[in-house]
């Protein structure tokens, strides 16, 4: 993996410095603190969002076709 | 916490805007959003449908490795669930409810509503029929129709 350098002033990597754990990357830390700020930062839902939209009106269809599936198995059929 | 139905996973990749919006302000209200096996099974059992299949093989090739790491991720991030042994007491007692009620309603929806009100989570769906009936049998349902 590249890696990039970023420059910090004294108190910013004093406090970085306070809150990274034991065994935690400088990367990790910040990864973790983006994440608790924004957590859709890290959310693969939101990353792979749109990889159905190109066959939207296929989609449809097919959900379509995933509720008469769900529709035909019922608790009724239990015992 | 937050359990998404299948309706509500499919919108979100198919980038349905108000679905997009509507989740990212409930990821920064609370967190994790979880996921059912079930609602796996039933967008594996959409990569199955013979149109799709037939028409655009390559498409579907791509759109289920899309899937795929999607789902590892967020296996990884243990976002995916399915039935457990308290789960599985809830479900019990909905079956015979529903049965009582002379109301049956999808297998997969009282799945989903056994997890929910067993793990305390609000159920997100579009289904508002099915699960109206759900939450009329058992109150301690939590449910948002999106």
């Amino acid at each position: 993996m590249t890696q990039k350098t970023i420059s910090l002033n004294e108190n910013s990597y004093k406090i970085l410095k306070k809150l990274k754990k034991k065994n935690e990357s400088y990367s990790d830390l910040i990864i973790r603190l983006c994440n608790l700020q924004d957590p859709s930062l890290n959310d693969p839902l939101l990353e792979y969002s749109g990889i159905f939209s190109e066959d939207e009106d296929l989609w449809e269809k097919i959900e379509e076709a995933i509720n008469n599936h769900r529709n035909s198995h019922l608790t009724s059929e239990i015992q | 916490m937050y359990l998404l139905d299948t309706n509500i996973i499919i919108g979100i990749l198919k980038l349905k805007q108000e679905f997009v919006k509507k989740y990212k302000e409930i990821s920064l209200k609370s967190q994790p959003i979880y996921l059912t096996t079930y609602s796996l099974s039933e967008i594996y059992l959409g990569f199955h449908n013979p149109e799709f299949k037939q028409s655009f093989p390559k498409k579907v090739k791509i759109q289920v490795n899309l899937f795929n790491k999607m789902v590892k991720n967020l296996e990884a991030q243990k976002r995916i669930i399915s039935l457990g042994v308290e789960d599985a007491k809830i479900l019990g007692k909905l079956l015979y409810s529903l049965k009582a009620k002379g109301n049956p309603i999808p297998l997969i929806d009282a799945l989903l509503g056994a997890i929910s009100i067993s793990r305390k989570m609000t159920l997100i769906t579009t289904d508002k029929a099915h699960f109206k009936a759900l939450k009329a049998i058992e109150n301690t349902l939590k449910v948002e129709f999106w």
